[in-house]
């Protein structure tokens, strides 16, 4: 193939092979693939010149930001990946919204708004994935409990679809709608205008504690309707002996503890801690993220209304399963706000949801090979009990997996699809069951 | 205390309750308080839902004034805003008691059921219940002298003008007082009153002179006149009586600016409002005056 002369090339004999820019893994670690070369656009025009080109040439390709991917979705085995990296800048910082290029990560977003006091409404956990990664799956933040999915925060949307055009996108267009949360098979995310807010840097937050799975899950979905604590996100543990406990940090963006806290009255945890006033960002901004680790994710969205019962059937079966337990210290809780207007986004038809994030840690491929098995069988029946499956680093096996996950809107995400990427190029396979032939 | 609202839940807090309709309180509920002090002007009042940090008040609407059933004066506006970002109202009524306050806020979560909210806080305060019982000295409504400062002491206000004590001008405000109809109760506050003042030494004190202000309240008019270290000062007074309560205003004033507070004590007079009689409503026509009470 001949490659275009004015974007960056790499070709496999020059792949870089520090874990965290290598572009036959990702962050899952559990998907390894050869791909043909990675190209590395520099800005928006670049990326538009570049889908052209491999829309021209009929070859399939994978999106890639900064790699954050748990089950080779930016791996393109025999494909090539388009590295967005490079299209990091901050592009206008106004009132009340920045705008950045779809490959600035969350550090340089974070950073740059917290010099004038400001956040993004809704901040990706991770600070070093990139915005544009993010968004593309729909992803949760620190405050989605009550401001939803991180695409709730997106007011405009530049985005360079399959055929090489670049499309100025706002809530009324229904590609803006599509596009956000469809894993990348609708185009890459050039540019986005998010949404900030001020707050003051110190989250004060104290912990609450549940022995009981199902009072947590009767109870948190009462943060996001009363809007009681901006930050709200929790795990599921064990004791020695093998009790369960949930435990929630609970929060607000303030100078100092008030008082008269009103999730103290409305929630009835069993342990509730001491107030702490943290600079929380300062905190994740010093975490270093490790890519020596095997990874793989799965993450389970259920409706509040039977939320409890697949936490307390996950509880059982990690329980069961000893080398799924020790290799799980925890599982993740976000209670988070839905958002109707993105319906191809990871979330049930329910005004709240909890999203349940199992991520096993192994250092032996070994012992991956041995859990895949479970985590496919937990997958497979929370996709029967009506639970949206997330994240993920496992093949299902299911090709009508896209169907079960989308349902109805399955149809209109094809036919948005069919017409700016007939052949289905972009990002093929990374939603198993889109395009038909799988 | 505010009454049942039928079908909404009932939660007791530390000093009130919580209220919230079958549906729960992801589409609003009513937070009760009673014997909050200080008392303090309704706007004032409304910016302390800043200090809960994740509200932001956007904007306060004009405080309209209302009567509860049991004759005690309270007040109602609207407090938009945005609770950790989502645009939400609160509905707040405060009925004001001898010297603490209740708080009646209703916060309604979507804009479909601000009416809702807004009625069922209205309703609730007008059958607020405290049980004090009409006959007790009470303040009353009247507009002060513009621009003069206000400072309240229990029921009592005084009103001084900007450049005071150049200006040794002053109002003095008692509390409506029980009376007895006939009983000659006016009299007798104007004998106590015509040299109730530090350091006043009293030349004279004229005849009662019949009073009659706009509003048709009537009393009688005393001038009285002494020195305060042998400077000449005039004390106007002005004791109304509704036939259940008297209303009493003394104005002092130096010889150069008696002619100008005469004035302004005509017109503050004439705006006194007698005190309601329970199974009161919404005071038409004052509806928008709550510079009642000096802070």
């Amino acid at each position: 193939m001949r490659w275009p002369k004015d974007i960056e090339v790499i070709l496999p004999e020059s792949f870089p092979d520090a874990p965290e820019r290598d572009p036959r893994r990702d962050f899952g670690g559990v998907v390894r693939g050869a791909p043909i070369a990675v190209l590395r656009p520099a800005d928006v025009d670049g990326l538009a010149r570049t889908l052209r080109f491999l829309a021209e040439e009929k070859q399939p390709y994978r999106l890639r930001g900064a790699g954050f991917g748990a089950g080779g979705q930016v791996v393109a085995d025999g494909g090539v990946v388009v590295d967005l990296t490079r299209l990091d800048r901050i592009i206008d910082v106004g009132a009340g919204e920045i705008t950045v290029e779809g490959g600035a990560t969350w550090l340089a977003v974070g950073d740059r708004l917290r010099e004038i006091g400001r956040r993004p409404l809704i901040l990706a956990e991770n600070l070093a994935m990139t915005v544009g990664g993010t968004l593309a799956v729909g992803g949760l933040g620190d405050t989605s409990a009550v401001h939803g999915p991180t695409v709730s925060q997106v007011l405009r949307l530049t985005l360079v679809t399959p055929d090489g055009q670049i499309r100025k996108l706002g809530p009324g267009d229904k590609l803006f709608r599509f596009a956000l949360g469809a894993a990348g098979t609708l185009g890459a995310i050039a540019e986005v205008t998010l949404r900030t807010v001020a707050r003051p840097a110190t989250l004060v937050s104290r912990t609450l504690a549940w022995v009981n799975i199902d009072e947590f899950a009767a109870e948190a979905p009462a943060c996001s309707e009363q809007r009681l604590y901006e930050f709200f996100q929790g795990t599921l543990s064990w004791t020695p002996d093998g009790a369960t406990r949930v435990h929630v940090v609970a929060g607000n963006f303030a100078a100092a503890a008030t008082p008269g806290e009103p999730g103290l009255w409305e929630l009835k945890p069993n342990g509730v801690g001491a107030p702490e006033t943290a600079d929380r960002y300062a905190s994740l901004r010093a975490l270093r993220v490790g890519w020596d680790l095997y990874r793989p994710a799965l993450q389970l969205i259920a409706p509040t209304a039977f939320a409890g019962e697949v936490l307390k059937q996950l509880n059982q079966m990690i329980l069961a399963e000893p080398g799924l337990r020790a290799s799980l210290p925890r599982v993740g809780l976000l209670p988070f706000t839905t958002d109707e207007r993105f319906p191809v986004a990871t979330q049930p038809a329910s005004p709240v949801a909890l999203a349940i994030l199992l991520r096993p840690q192994v250092a032996e491929r070994g012992s991956i090979d041995e859990l895949l098995p479970l985590l496919r069988t937990i997958a497979s029946r929370a996709l029967d009990g009506g639970v949206k499956i997330g994240l993920t680093s496992i093949d299902l096996g299911l090709p009508d997996f896209a169907e079960r996950q989308l349902g109805p809107v399955l149809g209109e995400l094809r036919g948005v699809r069919a017409e700016i990427d007939p052949l289905g190029l972009c990002n093929r396979g990374v939603i198993a069951g889109l395009d038909h032939d799988g | 205390m505010i009454p049942r609202l039928p079908g909404w839940s009932w939660e007791l807090r530390p000093n009130g309750v919580v209220t919230a309709p079958p549906e729960g309180k992801g589409a609003g509920f009513i937070r009760y308080s009673e014997r909050d002090r200080p008392i303090r002007r309704p706007r004032e009042l409304a910016r302390e839902l800043e200090r809960d940090p994740r509200f932001r008040i956007t904007s306060i609407g004009k405080p309209e004034r209302l009567i509860t059933a049991e004759g005690e004066y309270g007040a109602v506006l609207t407090v938009d805003g945005l609770l950790l970002e989502a645009p939400v109202q609160h509905t707040m009524a405060f009925v004001f008691l001898d010297d603490f306050h209740s708080v009646i806020d209703g916060l309604a979560m979507a804009p479909e059921q601000h009416g809702r909210i807004a009625r069922e806080v209205r309703t609730l305060a007008l059958y607020d219940g405290h049980g004090l019982s009409d006959l007790r000295r009470r303040r009353f409504p009247y507009d002060p002298p513009p621009g003069w400062n206000g400072i309240a002491n229990f029921l009592h206000s005084y009103w001084f003008p900007l450049d005071y004590p150049k200006n040794r001008s002053s109002f003095t405000i008692l509390p409506a007082l029980p009376v007895a109809q006939g009983s000659g109760f006016s009299e007798h506050i104007a004998e106590e009153q015509a040299d109730q003042s530090p350091g006043f030494a009293l030349d004279s004190k004229s005849e009662a002179r019949p009073h009659v202000t706009r509003k048709g309240l009537s009393g009688s008019f005393w001038e009285i006149i002494g020195r305060v270290g042998g400077v000449l000062c005039f004390r106007d007074l002005v004791v109304l009586d509704d036939g259940r309560f008297a209303y009493t205003v003394i104005l002092e004033s130096p010889r150069d600016r008696r002619d100008e507070n005469l004035r302004l004590m005509r017109t503050l007079v004439d705006t006194i409002e007698p005190i309601p009689k329970s199974g009161g409503t919404l005071a038409e026509g004052s509806k928008e005056s709550m510079g009642h009470w000096a802070e």
